[in-house]
C-alpha cells in the first residue's frame, strides 16, 4: 500500500472504534430525554388528571405508544435529517437557534486556544531547556494557579481588574457594541466579517471584546498544556536519536528544529484535542460572564427554563464536534508519525 | 522545592478539612441573618470579608460553605471511587470481551467535554446538593474504572497473585484481601487530584443556578450572587468566595501530585 492508501486504512479504523462510542452517547441521550421530568401528554392533556382516552390519543399522535426500541429508531432517523425538535423557549428549530449561535462559540473557543497554545509551547520549551530550575517551578506554579481558578471566577477578576480598575477591556456584554451593532452576517465570525465589511473599527472593537473571555479560557488550558510539551520534549532530548544528532555535529538549533519537535509534537497534539474538548465545555461557564450568545449560554437558558429538546441538541451538537476533533486530531499524529499506521 | 510545595499543599488540606469540621463554631455570625451588619459594607475590624447585599456576614458565609462545598466533591469523589473501583478490579480480572468493552467506554467517555454531561444530568435529577452530588460523581466514574482496570489488569498474571489464587483464596478474597489494597495508593492518588476537579464541578453547577439553590452558603452561589454588585465595586462579594475556591482545588491539585511523586518516583 501507498502512503496515502495507508493513511486513508488508518483514519477508516479509527472511525469504525469511534461509531460504537458515539452510538453510546447518542441512546444515552435519547434515555437521559425520557427520564427527564415534565411528560408531554400531561402537558398537552386538556385536564391535568386527564381522561385516559383523550392521554392515550394525544401519546399516539406523539409517537409515544410505540415500543421504546421503535421510538429510538424514529428519534435517530429525524436526527439523521438534522431535525432536533423545536425550542419551548424561542420558538425556532433547535438546529436553526444552535447553528445561529455556534460561530460566536467556536471564534471564542479557537481565540483562547490559539492564545493558550501561544503562550504554553514557548513556556514548555524554555521548561524542558533548564528542568528543575527555579523558572521550572515557577512557571509549574503559575499553571496550577491558574487551573485551579474556575473559569466563572478568573472571568469575573479579570473584568474587574481590566474594565472596572483600569478601563482598558470594553464592557463584558457580548461580541458587538450596543449601539453600532453586528456587523451583515456572512461567515458569523465577528472578526471575519467586520473585515468582509470593511469596517476596521468595528473589527477593533470586536477583537477587543474578544480579548478577556479568550484569555480567561486560555488561562484554563495553559498548564496541562505546558505540561505536556515540557514532558514530550524532556523524552525526546534524552532520546539516542538526538544523541545521535550531535555526534553527527548539528548545532541544538538543527536539532531541534530537524528531529525535536516533530517528534514531541505527536503527544501534544493528543492532549490539545482532548483539552480542546474541555474547553468547549468550560465555555458554557465562560459564555455567561461575558454574556456571549454562543451555544453554552443557550444551553444554559434552556436548562433553566426546563427546554429540553434544546439540551439535547446542545449535548449533541457537543458530541459530535468531539468526534469530530478527535478525528482531526488522529489524522495529523497519523501523518507526522508514520508508525501509528497500520501495515 | 518541590517538596516544600508539596508539604504547604498537604498543611493546606489540613487547614480546609478543619475549617470544614469546625469553621461554622468559628463563623462569628449567622449566615443567614440578614442585618448582621449594613448591607453591602466593605471589609472592617467587624466583618473581616464585608457583608452583603442584605447585610449578611460574608465571612460567616464563607466558613459555612467550605463544609458543604467539601462534604459535596468528597461525596462525589468516594461514591466514583468505590463504584469505579469495584467495576475496575471485577473487569480487568476477569477479561475478556466484556473488559475491552468497559476500557474503550470508560477511554471515550473520558475524552468527552463531560461539564456538558453533568448539565444535562443536573437536568434530569433537579437541582439540589444531591443532584450534583451524583453528577460530579457520574462524570468523575470513567477516570476511576480506567485506573482500577488498568492496574488490575497489569497485576493478573504477577507471581503474587497466582500463589494467593493456588493457595485457595477465591475471586472475593483475591480482590479485597489481594488486589485492592496493592492499588488503594494509586486511587489515593487520583482521589486527590479528583477532588479539585470534583469542586470546580459542584461550584459550577451551582454558579449558573443549577446546583444548590439560594439563600444556602455556597462558594459558587455567592460568586453568581456578587458578581451583581461588581459594576457598582462591590468587590469583596465576588473576590472572597472566588479565592477560597481557587486556594482549595490548588491545595487539593498540589497535594495530588505531591503524592503522587512520593508514591511513584519515576513520573
Amino acid at each position: 500500500m501507498g502512503p496515502a492508501a495507508r493513511l486513508l486504512a488508518g483514519l477508516a479504523l479509527r472511525l469504525a472504534t469511534a461509531l460504537p462510542a458515539v452510538f453510546c452517547l447518542l441512546a444515552l441521550t435519547f434515555v437521559l430525554m425520557r427520564l427527564l421530568p415534565g411528560d408531554p401528554v400531561s402537558l398537552m392533556a386538556s385536564n391535568p388528571g386527564g381522561d385516559a382516552a383523550e392521554r392515550a390519543a394525544l401519546a399516539a399522535r406523539l409517537g409515544l405508544d410505540a415500543p421504546l426500541a421503535e421510538q429510538f429508531g424514529g428519534w435517530l432517523a429525524a436526527l439523521a435529517r438534522g431535525d432536533l425538535g423545536r425550542s419551548v423557549v424561542t420558538g425556532q428549530p433547535v438546529a436553526a437557534d444552535l447553528a445561529a449561535r455556534l460561530p460566536a462559540s467556536l471564534e471564542l473557543t479557537l481565540c483562547g486556544f490559539g492564545l493558550a497554545l501561544a503562550a504554553a509551547l514557548p513556556c514548555g520549551l524554555w521548561a524542558a531547556r533548564h528542568p528543575g530550575s527555579a523558572g521550572d517551578h515557577a512557571l509549574r506554579l503559575l499553571g496550577a494557579c491558574g487551573a485551579a481558578l474556575p473559569g466563572f471566577v478568573s472571568g469575573l477578576m479579570l473584568v474587574l481588574v481590566f474594565y472596572h480598575g483600569l478601563g482598558w477591556a470594553p464592557d463584558p456584554t457580548g461580541r458587538f457594541d450596543l449601539f453600532a451593532g453586528p456587523p451583515p452576517r456572512v461567515t458569523g465570525f465577528a472578526l471575519i466579517d467586520t473585515l468582509l465589511a470593511g469596517d476596521t473599527a468595528a473589527f477593533r472593537d470586536a477583537a477587543a471584546r474578544l480579548v478577556l473571555p479568550s484569555l480567561t479560557l486560555a488561562l484554563f488550558v495553559f498548564a496541562p498544556l505546558m505540561r505536556v510539551t515540557r514532558g514530550a520534549l524532556l523524552a525526546v532530548f534524552a532520546s539516542d536519536y538526538m544523541l545521535n544528532a550531535r555526534a553527527l555535529g548539528l548545532t541544538r538549533r538543527q536539532r531541534l528544529l530537524t528531529w525535536g519537535l516533530g517528534n514531541a509534537a505527536v503527544p501534544v497534539l493528543m492532549v490539545s484535542a482532548t483539552l480542546f474538548g474541555a474547553l468547549l465545555g468550560a465555555s458554557v461557564l465562560v459564555e455567561t460572564v461575558f454574556t456571549w450568545p454562543g451555544v453554552g449560554r443557550y444551553a444554559v437558558e434552556a436548562l433553566q427554563a426546563g427546554d429540553y429538546a434544546a439540551v439535547q441538541g446542545f449535548v449533541l451538537l457537543m458530541a459530535g464536534l468531539f468526534v469530530l476533533i478527535t478525528l482531526v486530531a488522529d489524522l495529523a499524529a497519523l501523518a507526522l508519525d508514520a508508525r501509528m499506521l497500520p501495515a | 522545592m518541590r517538596v516544600r510545595l508539596g508539604r504547604a499543599a498537604g498543611a493546606g488540606v489540613a487547614l480546609l478539612v478543619l475549617l470544614a469540621l469546625f469553621g461554622p463554631l468559628l463563623a462569628p455570625f449567622d449566615p443567614l441573618a440578614s442585618g448582621a451588619g449594613p448591607a453591602l459594607a466593605p471589609p472592617s475590624a467587624r466583618h473581616w470579608a464585608g457583608t452583603d447585599q442584605i447585610g449578611r456576614d460574608v465571612l460567616s458565609r464563607l466558613l459555612h460553605a467550605a463544609r458543604l462545598d467539601l462534604a459535596l466533591a468528597l461525596g462525589a469523589v468516594v461514591l466514583a471511587g468505590g463504584v469505579g473501583a469495584a467495576l475496575g478490579t471485577a473487569s480487568g480480572l476477569l477479561g475478556g470481551w466484556p473488559d475491552r468493552v468497559l476500557g474503550r467506554l470508560a477511554e471515550v467517555a473520558m475524552a468527552f467535554p463531560l461539564f456538558v454531561l453533568a448539565l444535562a444530568l443536573v437536568a434530569v435529577l433537579g437541582a439540589d446538593g444531591r443532584a450534583i452530588l451524583l453528577a460530579t460523581a457520574a462524570i468523575n466514574l470513567p477516570v476511576f474504572i480506567r485506573l482500577a482496570r488498568a492496574e488490575t489488569a497489569a497485576r493478573r498474571e504477577a507471581g503474587w497473585v497466582e500463589a494467593a489464587r493456588l493457595a485457595g483464596n477465591g475471586p472475593w478474597r483475591l480482590v479485597t484481601r489481594f488486589l485492592l489494597p496493592d492499588i488503594a495508593p494509586l486511587l489515593a492518588v487520583q482521589a486527590s487530584v479528583t477532588l479539585g476537579w470534583a469542586l470546580l464541578n459542584a461550584a459550577g453547577l451551582s454558579f449558573l443556578g443549577l446546583g444548590v439553590q439560594p439563600p444556602t452558603p455556597e462558594w459558587g452561589i455567592m460568586v453568581a450572587e456578587g458578581a451583581r454588585y461588581l459594576a457598582a465595586g462591590k468587590w469583596w462579594l465576588t473576590v472572597f468566595p472566588g479565592l477560597a475556591l481557587g486556594l482549595a482545588v490548588l491545595c487539593f491539585t498540589l497535594a495530588g501530585d505531591a503524592l503522587r511523586d512520593a508514591l511513584d518516583p519515576r513520573a
